[in-house]
Protein backbone atom coordinates (compact mmCIF):
# COMPACT_ATOMS: atom_id res chain seq x y z
CA UNK A 1 0.00 0.00 0.00
CA UNK A 2 1.19 3.53 -1.19
CA UNK A 3 1.74 6.25 1.54
CA UNK A 4 -1.12 8.27 0.20
CA UNK A 5 -3.34 5.21 0.19
CA UNK A 6 -2.15 4.39 3.85
CA UNK A 7 -3.05 8.14 4.78
CA UNK A 8 -6.66 7.99 3.48
CA UNK A 9 -6.93 4.80 5.12
CA UNK A 10 -5.80 5.81 8.24
CA UNK A 11 -8.13 8.97 8.43
CA UNK A 12 -11.35 7.04 7.83
CA UNK A 13 -10.68 4.88 10.72
CA UNK A 14 -10.13 7.86 12.80
CA UNK A 15 -13.28 9.24 11.99
CA UNK A 16 -15.18 6.23 12.25
CA UNK A 17 -13.35 5.90 15.61
CA UNK A 18 -14.08 9.89 16.94
CA UNK A 19 -17.60 9.45 15.39
CA UNK A 20 -18.74 6.56 17.48
CA UNK A 21 -17.11 8.29 20.52
CA UNK A 22 -18.71 11.37 20.01
CA UNK A 23 -22.10 9.65 19.75
CA UNK A 24 -21.81 7.63 22.68
CA UNK A 25 -20.68 10.31 24.80
CA UNK A 26 -23.63 12.80 23.61
CA UNK A 27 -26.03 10.10 24.72
CA UNK A 28 -24.07 9.55 28.10
CA UNK A 29 -24.16 13.79 28.53
CA UNK A 30 -27.74 14.06 27.24
CA UNK A 31 -28.91 11.57 30.01
CA UNK A 32 -26.87 11.39 33.23
CA UNK A 33 -29.79 9.62 35.18
CA UNK A 34 -29.76 6.57 32.60
CA UNK A 35 -26.21 6.75 32.04
CA UNK A 36 -26.04 6.47 36.34
CA UNK A 37 -28.10 3.76 36.52
CA UNK A 38 -26.03 1.60 33.93
CA UNK A 39 -22.67 2.81 36.11
CA UNK A 40 -24.23 0.98 39.00
CA UNK A 41 -25.20 -2.01 37.53
CA UNK A 42 -21.96 -3.16 37.64
CA UNK A 43 -22.22 -3.12 41.64
CA UNK A 44 -18.41 -1.98 41.59
CA UNK A 45 -18.13 1.56 42.64
CA UNK A 46 -19.99 3.66 45.63
CA UNK A 47 -22.47 6.44 44.80
CA UNK A 48 -19.71 9.01 45.00
CA UNK A 49 -17.62 7.60 42.31
CA UNK A 50 -20.46 6.76 39.92
CA UNK A 51 -21.90 10.12 39.93
CA UNK A 52 -17.78 11.30 38.93
CA UNK A 53 -17.76 8.50 36.47
CA UNK A 54 -21.36 9.89 34.64
CA UNK A 55 -19.55 13.16 33.80
CA UNK A 56 -16.25 12.43 33.38
CA UNK A 57 -16.54 9.04 31.13
CA UNK A 58 -18.65 11.39 28.36
CA UNK A 59 -15.85 14.03 28.51
CA UNK A 60 -12.92 11.84 28.06
CA UNK A 61 -14.64 10.40 25.50
CA UNK A 62 -15.19 13.55 23.59
CA UNK A 63 -12.16 15.25 24.21
CA UNK A 64 -10.77 12.13 23.21
CA UNK A 65 -12.34 11.90 20.23
CA UNK A 66 -12.01 15.46 19.08
CA UNK A 67 -8.10 14.89 20.00
CA UNK A 68 -8.28 12.36 17.66
CA UNK A 69 -8.52 14.68 14.70
CA UNK A 70 -6.06 16.95 15.89
CA UNK A 71 -2.81 16.31 14.92
CA UNK A 72 -0.85 17.69 17.84
CA UNK A 73 -3.16 15.32 20.40
CA UNK A 74 -3.49 12.33 17.90
CA UNK A 75 -1.14 9.77 20.12
CA UNK A 76 -3.11 11.06 23.30
CA UNK A 77 -6.46 10.67 22.13
CA UNK A 78 -5.90 7.26 20.48
CA UNK A 79 -4.48 6.02 23.96
CA UNK A 80 -7.23 7.47 26.39
CA UNK A 81 -9.88 5.36 23.86
CA UNK A 82 -7.64 2.40 24.35
CA UNK A 83 -7.86 2.84 28.24
CA UNK A 84 -10.83 3.41 28.17
CA UNK A 85 -12.33 1.13 25.81
CA UNK A 86 -9.86 -1.72 27.94
CA UNK A 87 -11.44 -0.49 31.11
CA UNK A 88 -14.84 -1.00 30.00
CA UNK A 89 -14.57 -4.38 28.58
CA UNK A 90 -12.90 -5.31 31.73
CA UNK A 91 -15.76 -4.75 34.14
CA UNK A 92 -18.30 -6.14 31.69
CA UNK A 93 -16.14 -9.35 31.90
CA UNK A 94 -16.08 -8.68 35.75
CA UNK A 95 -20.16 -8.67 35.38
CA UNK A 96 -20.26 -11.72 33.48
CA UNK A 97 -18.04 -13.61 35.99
CA UNK A 98 -20.14 -12.64 39.05
CA UNK A 99 -23.43 -13.38 37.10
CA UNK A 100 -24.78 -9.91 37.04
CA UNK A 101 -27.25 -8.34 34.51
CA UNK A 102 -26.12 -5.60 33.70
CA UNK A 103 -27.34 -2.36 31.48
CA UNK A 104 -24.50 -1.44 30.39
CA UNK A 105 -25.36 1.70 29.00
CA UNK A 106 -22.70 1.82 26.15
CA UNK A 107 -24.93 3.70 23.52
CA UNK A 108 -27.72 4.78 25.41
CA UNK A 109 -29.40 1.08 25.58
CA UNK A 110 -30.39 -0.14 28.17
CA UNK A 111 -31.76 -3.22 27.94
CA UNK A 112 -31.13 -7.31 28.62
CA UNK A 113 -27.45 -7.80 28.82
CA UNK A 114 -26.35 -9.90 26.17
CA UNK A 115 -22.79 -10.81 26.84
CA UNK A 116 -21.39 -12.33 24.09
CA UNK A 117 -22.48 -9.37 21.45
CA UNK A 118 -21.08 -6.89 23.95
CA UNK A 119 -17.89 -8.56 24.32
CA UNK A 120 -17.51 -8.58 20.61
CA UNK A 121 -18.53 -5.43 20.01
CA UNK A 122 -16.01 -4.06 22.17
CA UNK A 123 -13.42 -6.43 20.81
CA UNK A 124 -14.46 -5.07 17.85
CA UNK A 125 -13.67 -1.54 18.91
CA UNK A 126 -10.45 -2.14 20.60
CA UNK A 127 -8.83 -3.93 17.22
CA UNK A 128 -10.24 -0.44 15.35
CA UNK A 129 -8.39 1.92 17.97
CA UNK A 130 -4.88 -0.77 18.18
CA UNK A 131 -4.80 -0.07 14.41
CA UNK A 132 -4.85 3.63 14.75
CA UNK A 133 -2.89 3.41 17.54
CA UNK A 134 -0.14 1.31 15.29
CA UNK A 135 0.39 4.12 13.59
CA UNK A 136 -0.23 7.51 15.88
CA UNK A 137 2.11 5.84 18.36
CA UNK A 138 4.97 4.79 16.75
CA UNK A 139 7.94 7.05 16.77
CA UNK A 140 7.96 7.82 13.17
CA UNK A 141 4.04 8.40 12.67
CA UNK A 142 4.45 10.59 15.55
CA UNK A 143 6.98 12.91 13.80
CA UNK A 144 4.56 12.82 10.68
CA UNK A 145 1.43 14.36 10.53
CA UNK A 146 -0.88 13.04 8.07
CA UNK B 1 4.04 17.93 22.27
CA UNK B 2 5.07 14.75 24.33
CA UNK B 3 2.71 12.05 24.91
CA UNK B 4 2.33 12.75 28.97
CA UNK B 5 1.64 16.50 27.88
CA UNK B 6 -1.31 15.24 25.50
CA UNK B 7 -2.68 13.65 28.64
CA UNK B 8 -2.74 16.38 30.52
CA UNK B 9 -4.30 18.02 28.08
CA UNK B 10 -6.85 15.71 27.29
CA UNK B 11 -7.15 14.91 30.96
CA UNK B 12 -7.56 18.58 31.89
CA UNK B 13 -10.34 19.40 29.40
CA UNK B 14 -12.15 16.66 30.17
CA UNK B 15 -11.98 18.00 34.53
CA UNK B 16 -13.38 21.06 32.87
CA UNK B 17 -16.06 19.99 30.83
CA UNK B 18 -17.23 17.10 33.41
CA UNK B 19 -17.06 19.77 36.10
CA UNK B 20 -19.69 22.21 33.97
CA UNK B 21 -21.73 19.29 32.80
CA UNK B 22 -22.09 18.48 36.75
CA UNK B 23 -22.82 22.35 37.82
CA UNK B 24 -25.13 23.28 34.50
CA UNK B 25 -26.87 20.01 33.25
CA UNK B 26 -31.13 20.60 33.53
CA UNK B 27 -31.39 17.07 35.19
CA UNK B 28 -27.91 17.72 36.94
CA UNK B 29 -27.93 14.72 39.92
CA UNK B 30 -27.62 15.51 43.58
CA UNK B 31 -24.57 15.14 45.04
CA UNK B 32 -25.76 12.85 48.00
CA UNK B 33 -27.45 9.70 46.93
CA UNK B 34 -30.43 9.99 48.96
CA UNK B 35 -31.68 12.94 46.82
CA UNK B 36 -32.30 10.25 44.42
CA UNK B 37 -35.46 9.02 46.21
CA UNK B 38 -38.35 9.10 43.48
CA UNK B 39 -42.09 9.39 44.66
CA UNK B 40 -43.34 6.39 46.58
CA UNK B 41 -39.74 4.91 47.33
CA UNK B 42 -38.75 5.02 51.20
CA UNK B 43 -35.12 4.11 52.31
CA UNK B 44 -34.38 1.07 54.56
CA UNK B 45 -34.24 3.44 58.33
CA UNK B 46 -37.95 4.50 57.34
CA UNK B 47 -38.99 0.83 56.39
CA UNK B 48 -37.67 -0.29 59.77
CA UNK B 49 -39.21 2.57 61.68
CA UNK B 50 -42.54 1.35 59.94
CA UNK B 51 -42.08 -2.01 60.91
CA UNK B 52 -41.58 -0.71 64.27
CA UNK B 53 -45.11 0.77 64.64
CA UNK B 54 -46.95 -1.93 62.57
CA UNK B 55 -47.13 -4.87 60.28
CA UNK B 56 -45.17 -5.02 57.32
CA UNK B 57 -45.75 -6.84 53.90
CA UNK B 58 -42.02 -7.54 51.86
CA UNK B 59 -42.76 -8.24 48.53
CA UNK B 60 -39.93 -9.35 46.48
CA UNK B 61 -40.28 -8.35 43.02
CA UNK B 62 -37.22 -10.37 41.80
CA UNK B 63 -36.89 -13.42 39.58
CA UNK B 64 -38.33 -17.04 41.56
CA UNK B 65 -34.72 -17.95 41.33
CA UNK B 66 -32.12 -14.98 42.77
CA UNK B 67 -35.50 -14.87 45.57
CA UNK B 68 -34.81 -18.92 46.42
CA UNK B 69 -30.94 -17.74 46.47
CA UNK B 70 -31.56 -14.98 49.01
CA UNK B 71 -34.27 -12.68 49.91
CA UNK B 72 -35.54 -10.31 53.04
CA UNK B 73 -36.58 -12.54 55.99
CA UNK B 74 -40.81 -13.53 55.40
CA UNK B 75 -40.39 -11.72 51.91
CA UNK B 76 -43.34 -12.91 49.96
CA UNK B 77 -42.52 -13.49 46.47
CA UNK B 78 -44.28 -11.23 43.72
CA UNK B 79 -43.25 -10.55 40.21
CA UNK B 80 -44.65 -9.84 36.50
CA UNK B 81 -44.02 -13.11 35.39
CA UNK B 82 -45.62 -15.51 37.79
CA UNK B 83 -47.98 -12.80 38.81
CA UNK B 84 -51.45 -14.87 38.41
CA UNK B 85 -49.78 -18.07 40.29
CA UNK B 86 -48.67 -15.96 43.05
CA UNK B 87 -51.23 -13.01 43.89
CA UNK B 88 -53.54 -15.39 46.25
CA UNK B 89 -50.96 -16.14 48.62
CA UNK B 90 -49.81 -12.11 48.73
CA UNK B 91 -53.82 -11.75 49.76
CA UNK B 92 -54.02 -14.22 52.05
CA UNK B 93 -50.95 -12.51 53.43
CA UNK B 94 -53.12 -9.37 53.32
CA UNK B 95 -55.93 -10.14 55.31
CA UNK B 96 -54.37 -12.78 57.84
CA UNK B 97 -54.09 -10.12 60.91
CA UNK B 98 -56.18 -7.84 61.85
CA UNK B 99 -54.62 -4.75 60.51
CA UNK B 100 -53.75 -4.48 57.26
CA UNK B 101 -50.05 -4.51 56.84
CA UNK B 102 -48.00 -2.16 55.07
CA UNK B 103 -46.51 -3.53 51.84
CA UNK B 104 -42.72 -2.70 50.99
CA UNK B 105 -41.59 -3.97 47.59
CA UNK B 106 -38.36 -4.48 46.24
CA UNK B 107 -36.59 -5.37 43.41
CA UNK B 108 -32.72 -5.78 42.67
CA UNK B 109 -31.37 -2.32 43.31
CA UNK B 110 -32.11 1.26 42.00
CA UNK B 111 -31.22 -0.33 38.57
CA UNK B 112 -34.57 -2.07 38.56
CA UNK B 113 -38.08 -0.95 38.18
CA UNK B 114 -39.81 -4.26 38.52
CA UNK B 115 -40.21 -3.22 42.00
CA UNK B 116 -42.35 -0.07 41.00
CA UNK B 117 -44.07 -2.14 38.19
CA UNK B 118 -45.25 -4.37 40.77
CA UNK B 119 -46.45 -1.79 43.49
CA UNK B 120 -48.19 -0.32 40.93
CA UNK B 121 -50.14 -3.03 39.56
CA UNK B 122 -50.74 -4.14 43.10
CA UNK B 123 -52.48 -1.02 43.86
CA UNK B 124 -54.65 -1.51 40.64
CA UNK B 125 -55.69 -5.32 41.13
CA UNK B 126 -56.02 -4.84 44.91
CA UNK B 127 -58.05 -0.54 45.61
CA UNK B 128 -58.19 -1.94 49.13
CA UNK B 129 -54.43 -2.36 50.09
CA UNK B 130 -53.26 -0.17 52.26
CA UNK B 131 -50.09 1.60 52.20
CA UNK B 132 -47.62 0.74 49.45
CA UNK B 133 -43.85 1.76 49.25
CA UNK B 134 -40.76 0.70 47.14
CA UNK B 135 -37.48 -0.04 49.26
CA UNK B 136 -35.08 2.55 47.63
CA UNK B 137 -31.93 0.87 46.50
CA UNK B 138 -33.71 -2.60 46.55
CA UNK B 139 -31.70 -5.44 47.50
CA UNK B 140 -28.58 -4.04 47.71
CA UNK B 141 -29.36 -1.82 49.56
CA UNK B 142 -30.59 -4.28 52.40
CA UNK B 143 -27.71 -6.65 51.82
CA UNK B 144 -25.40 -3.61 52.24
CA UNK B 145 -26.83 -2.59 55.64
CA UNK B 146 -26.94 -5.95 56.90
CA UNK B 147 -23.24 -7.15 55.76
Amino acid sequence: MDARARNVLIWILRLGAAGLFLYAAVLKVLDPREFLTAIESFRLFPYPVALAGVYLVPWLEITAAVALLTPALRAGGVLTLLVLMLFFTGIIMVSLARGLDITCGCFGATNETNYPLKILQNSGIILLLGSIALFDLSPKARHETP
Amino acid sequence: MSLVRQLFVIGFLSLGGAFLTGMLHPDRLPLDESGLIAEGEITLQQAREIAVNGPVLWLDARTRDVWEDAHIPEAVLLNEDEWEALLPPVMDRLLLGARMPTVIVYCDSRACAASHDVAERLQEELPLVGEVYVLHGGWLAWEEATR
